[in-house]
């Protein structure tokens, strides 16, 4: 079943094509990548699904309605500029809760549930800022899928983090959208990255921005760092990269 | 109080006594510390003296209330509504441009000789600057929260109430900061020329025409502590209130 339908989507700015007849369609459950150069218009593109930028053209359905009828999660990658510093990090993952009227009590005991469930090490009652790096993106990420969305867009998650807290966010993501049944749209520039976590990967061109190419990715899961040195995965990463310098850079 | 702190006061102190001992200045200039104090002492030990603190204090903390009251909403709805904001920029610009001392007379027809006006000017003078640091504090707003909440379908209210204000608040005290101390300023200011039967600007006025210099000086001591004590207050209440301030 179709959960995200993206078609023939266009958007300019100053008669310039940013994105040019964009095709995309997710599954329910389904954790796409889509990897690009910078500049290629992967955060507009986000930005328009999540119903914050209007399209010029084309036709967005999230599970079958308009992309602002649907509860749409949005991890970014500065984590800091995204969490409220005010509250607590279990306030801050308890907040869209708080958003539909749900009680203090109500929602803090999901929210713990849910730490819980995937044996999270968080601060609970630490500010966003006494926090780490890693902890703080967990947050964000927490808060977006307790509020259970129909899809979850992400934009470059990791991309600020150090190494070891990449690596462990990345293993908890699929543990958490596998376990939830999440429906993703995660953007990446880092192949390495893209290849761990996706089902599928579309690339995307620039000037203008369109999906021209999508790669399957059939690698077990979870998939580990360790994933990065085995042949299979050398020899998909190097045939989307040599497709890049060919047919997109 | 920090070592270094007391230092520079103990300096500042030495070297006082040392041009008034040495006779490098004369003393209608520069009174001895002692004169100094025994002038605050009668001021702070007097019904007098302690009356004209609490009415400049009145009307520095009144004026302020108002100002606040009326400056902030305000200022909130501008920034959020930007046309709004840029069809009345001429008036906000050229009205804070303007001493508010330039315009007692007006003050004076508006609101007569009493309290009114000295409050008024007050209130007029910190509510530009807490207007136009809250409009600022809207926009500088961070866009990945109000997406974040805009993604989860929260209402504009919602936005407005539990993100917005919030960041908001620091720009808000930064003006309370100052503005507090501009309303010092009018005050003291106002009783001095507009003429009152009590406050800490009409006492040294009143000194300063007899060349009282200790009691001028004694006058001017007291203003100093009451903006100090009041920023302190601000200060001790924006680090409670605002304590993820510097860290993000």
């Amino acid at each position: 079943m179709q959960s995200v339908s993206v078609q023939r989507l266009c958007k300019s700015y100053k008669s310039k094509f940013v994105l040019k007849n964009v095709n995309l369609d997710i599954k329910k459950g389904e954790l796409v990548v889509l990897f690009g150069a910078n500049g290629c218009g992967k955060t507009t593109l986000l930005n328009i699904i999540a119903g914050i930028i209007q399209e010029d053209r084309g036709i967005i359905k999230i599970e079958g309605k308009e992309p602002n009828k649907e509860k749409i999660g949005y991890v970014f990658q500065n984590y800091r500029d995204s969490l409220l510093p005010w509250r607590t990090n279990l306030e801050n993952i308890a907040f869209p809760l708080e958003l539909t009227g749900i009680t203090k009590n109500r929602r803090c005991k999901k929210a713990k549930v849910l730490i819980k469930e995937f044996d999270l090490p968080l601060p609970l009652n630490n500010y966003p800022y006494q926090s780490s790096g890693g902890e703080q993106q967990l947050v964000a990420l927490l808060r977006e899928v307790i509020a259970e969305p129909s899809l979850i867009l992400m934009d470059e998650p990791f991309s600020a983090l150090h190494q070891s807290s990449k690596e462990y966010l990345r293993v908890k993501l699929q543990e958490i959208w596998k376990k939830l049944g999440l429906t993703v749209l995660f953007v990446s520039h880092d192949i390495t990255e893209a290849l761990q976590l996706a089902d599928r990967v579309l690339v995307m061109s620039s000037n203008p921005g369109r999906i021209v190419k999508q790669f399957n990715v059939n690698f077990q899961r979870p998939r580990r760092s360790k994933l990065v040195y085995s042949k299979q995965f050398s020899s998909l990463r190097k045939k989307i990269l040599l497709y890049m310098e060919k047919d997109v850079l | 109080m920090k070592s270094y702190k007391l230092i520079t006061f103990s300096l500042f102190i030495l070297t006082w006594i040392t041009l008034v001992e040495a006779q490098l200045v004369k003393p209608i200039f520069l009174p001895s510390l002692i004169d100094v104090l025994l002038s605050l002492k009668s001021m702070l030990f007097s019904i007098e003296g302690l009356k004209d603190v609490l009415f400049t204090l009145k009307r520095t903390v009144i004026g302020f209330f108002i100002a606040l009251v009326i400056a902030v909403p305000l200022g909130v709805s501008l920034g959020l509504f930007r046309r709004l904001y840029d069809s009345i920029e001429w008036f906000i610009d050229f009205f804070r441009s303007v001493p508010v001392t330039a315009m007692f007379p007006l003050f004076l027809v508006f609101f007569g000789f009493g309290d009114a006006s000295k409050i008024a000017m007050s209130a007029w003078a910190c509510g530009f600057i807490l207007l136009v640091n809250t409009v600022h504090g809207v926009w500088s707003a961070k866009k990945n929260r109000r997406i974040m909440a805009q993604t989860k379908r929260a209402t504009s209210f919602q936005i407005l109430t539990k993100i917005t204000l919030f960041e908001t608040l620091p720009f808000i005290f930064a003006g309370m900061r100052i503005g507090i101390s501009w309303n010092l300023i009018v005050v003291i200011v106002a009783e001095m020329f507009i003429g009152t039967s009590h406050g800490l600007g009409h006492r040294i006025y009143d000194a300063s025409i007899v060349f009282d210099t200790p009691g001028v000086i004694a006058g001017i001591v007291i203003i100093g502590l009451i903006g100090f004590f009041i920023n302190r207050i601000i200060l001790k209440l924006e680090r409670k209130l605002i304590h993820w301030e510097g860290h993000t």
